[in-house]
């Protein structure tokens, strides 16, 4: 199943993914400056958290076992069979707000103005998700479970030349690529 | 969500386009293209980094309450950041009408020294806009002094000016009138024939008429002509990337400061000979098109036409004189919406003047002669024999002397107007506040300040309320403008 991941320490919190996603999902016009002057205020699905320098976007994880789904008396929250995604039907949605309750992440927000709740569906109907296509650090990347393997394996590959250059504490009992290769690790 | 548009409206940079992509070059284009997506509150100017508690920023989606460490609200940041804009473009002018021996030190108001935004915005503007519009005033009246106001010259635009055998010397950005003229005498006494050529705000610099090159979005092109041989980089519009460029292309810079008295000058001429000489084997694949410019218009001597407009104006056969300037911006095809508004106010019976590089933008469609395609044939009958339908100023600076042509038919009750489809520089934005403040009702591509409702209501009740003109986004201009026929039957 393709996935909106996280790459947290990427994460500026500039909060780009919030402003294109209320744009592109929640507005008539689409475009950042008209969706300011409409009337109904575009809301994003996605939420930048946490302090500053520890910045996160936080949405919908599509839990494997989502406890909205379970709870939700109306059978307005549904698994999209194809996609795995989970989103609301508002057209069933009572605004009881037990989602918006049970949700671990506070991902599902209830949406008083219309009465029903509103919580990321993964753009189901576009190419990528407005919050990875916008992100401009690339912390939010859309993609299987494969792609995102990918990414860590990079990060990792990153930090083996750290291990592979850094000077070693003195006493340490892990032994450098580099002093390997000299001979002194014996 | 993906936009395919043309990058430049301008033949011959996009030959040179081409040219950079087979290098692997990247130009200005590819950088604003790497650099999406923008940030959405800095486009918005709802972030703020003014004091070091910051940043600052406000959710315009978010609640209505919402404030800064300090306390601004929405409104404030958004007419703070505008505020600073101009006040920046206004220093710009006055740091430039020095040069021209125009005014002493900048006079206008410091937007910044209070935390509190001035209870008047639109006064405020105005100030910082009179400010701007006394500098430019006094670089038109500089330069008339200096150079007399003799009939516009004709010169020529575009890439096609650069000569393959002469020693092409560029002069770019805003280049002082006393460094010109010391090249121009050091380029005479050369001893190869030598071309020096304009662009982005040295445009008839003096008296003599330089051919202009380019302006300001596509600068970086001119050096995939390979014939540029010497490049004296002035202040204010030159891109960074352009002497970077020009430095890993082996073509000499020299400082346009650097160039004071006649034997800095013709060491810099000789640098650009050496450089001649180098590349006198290789070919240079200068694109092959140019137009011809009429330029320097001022109110003298365009006098028997301003005189023609207002009669055709009280005959119903013109609707106005409006302005169309302004820089280029990156986000939108080169040219295009300079050319389109100006052909939209030619159609409608305006006759229209421009400068700077909106003005280039205007030259280059070959707006700038005579004989230009697009005029409005009852305008053109209206008006004097061998009058452009668009008259070019020079360089953006020379704007004041816009203003003093509308002052010339503004006493008949002829509308006038000026249109500033795109900004680059603050210093054009200044310019508008300019005109706005001395009574020309101003359109301004701005995105920002018409965003916000409360600043943008205030700009459009006039800077300053009551007195001066409104400032409008660019979208209200389609209704502000009238058919002459239509207008004379209002009347």
């Amino acid at each position: 199943m393709k996935r909106i991941w996280v790459d947290r320490d990427k994460c500026l919190g500039c909060r780009t993914c919030e402003l294109r996603c209320a744009v592109e999902r929640d507005s008539v016009s689409k475009t950042l400056l008209g969706a300011v002057r409409e009337e109904h205020r575009p809301a994003a699905r996605v939420m930048v958290s946490g302090r500053t320098g520890e910045a996160f976007p936080i949405q919908c994880r599509h839990c494997e076992d989502a406890v909205c789904i379970r709870v939700c008396p109306a059978g307005a929250m549904q698994r999209n069979p194809e996609t795995g995604t989970v989103f609301v039907d508002r057209s069933r949605c009572r605004g009881c707000w037990m989602c918006v309750m049970a949700c671990p992440f506070g991902a599902v927000q209830p949406a008083a103005e219309f009465k029903t709740a509103l919580k990321c569906d993964a753009c189901a109907d576009m190419e990528e998700p407005a919050c990875a296509a916008s992100c401009p650090t690339g912390a939010l990347v859309y993609g299987d479970e494969e792609s995102f393997a990918e990414i860590l394996a990079a990060r990792r590959g990153q930090l083996a030349i750290y291990a592979r250059t850094a000077p070693l504490p003195a006493g340490s009992s892990i032994v450098s690529i580099e002093a390997l290769r000299k001979g002194d690790g014996e | 969500m993906k936009e395919v548009r043309k990058k430049s409206a301008d033949p011959a940079v996009n030959q040179l386009l081409v040219k950079a992509f087979r290098q692997g070059a990247a130009l200005a284009w590819d950088r604003a293209e790497a650099m999406q997506p923008q940030c959405g509150f800095s486009r918005l100017s709802l972030c703020c980094s003014d004091c070091h508690e910051g940043p600052c920023r406000i959710n315009p989606f978010g609640a209505d309450d919402q404030r800064t460490i300090c306390g601004r609200d929405r409104f404030e940041l958004v007419a703070g950041a505008f505020l600073r804009q101009v006040a920046d473009g206004a220093g710009a002018l006055a740091r430039l009408g020095e040069r021209f021996g125009a005014s002493a030190g900048y006079a206008g108001p410091e937007p910044m020294d209070a935390m509190l935004v001035p209870e008047d915005f639109a006064a405020a503007v105005a100030a910082a806009g009179t400010a701007a519009g006394t500098a430019l005033a006094a670089i038109a009246a500089a330069r008339d002094a200096a150079y007399g106001t003799a009939a516009p010259d004709v010169t020529a635009v575009n890439l096609g000016v650069l000569k393959a055998d002469a020693v092409n010397v560029v002069l770019h950005g805003h280049v002082p009138p006393a460094a010109v003229k010391l090249l121009a005498a050091a380029a005479a006494a050369a001893e190869a024939p030598v071309n020096i050529a304009v662009m982005c705000g040295s445009e008839t610099t003096g008296d003599i008429a330089l051919p202009v090159l380019t302006n300001y979005d596509s600068q970086e092109a001119v050096l995939f002509t390979g014939a540029v041989d010497l490049l004296v980089r002035g202040s204010q519009c030159v891109m960074p990337a352009m002497v970077k460029m020009a430095a890993a292309a082996g073509v000499p810079v020299v400082s346009a400061c650097a160039v004071a008295d006649a034997a800095s000058a013709a060491a810099a001429i000789s640098q650009g000979v050496a450089a001649f000489r180098q590349r006198a084997g290789r070919t240079a694949p200068i694109p092959d098109v140019s137009e011809p410019l009429y330029t320097g218009y001022t109110a003298a001597n365009a006098k028997e036409a301003l005189d023609a407009l207002r009669a055709a104006w009280a005959a119903g056969r013109a609707a106005g004189l409006a302005y169309v300037g302004g820089c280029g911006n990156l986000g939108f095809t080169q040219d295009a919406a300079a050319v389109k508004t100006a052909l939209s106010l030619i159609k409608r019976g305006y006759l229209v003047v421009t400068a700077g590089c909106a003005g280039a933008a205007l030259a280059k469609a070959g707006l700038c002669q005579p004989d230009a395609a697009g005029a409005n044939a009852a305008l053109k009958a209206a008006l004097p024999d061998n009058l452009p339908p668009v008259l070019h100023l020079g360089a953006c600076t020379d704007a004041g002397r816009f203003l003093a042509m509308a002052e010339m038919v503004r006493a008949a009750g002829v509308p006038v107007l000026a249109a500033f489809p795109e900004f680059a520089h603050n210093k054009t934005l200044a310019t508008a506040a300019a005109f706005a403040a001395a009574g020309v009702s101003v359109f301004a591509g701005l995105e920002a300040v018409f965003a916000d409702a409360k600043a943008a209501s205030a700009l459009a009740g006039g800077i300053p309320a009551g007195k001066g003109a409104p400032f409008l986004p660019m979208a209200a201009l389609a209704e502000a403008v009238q058919p002459p026929a239509e207008a004379a039957k209002a009347r």
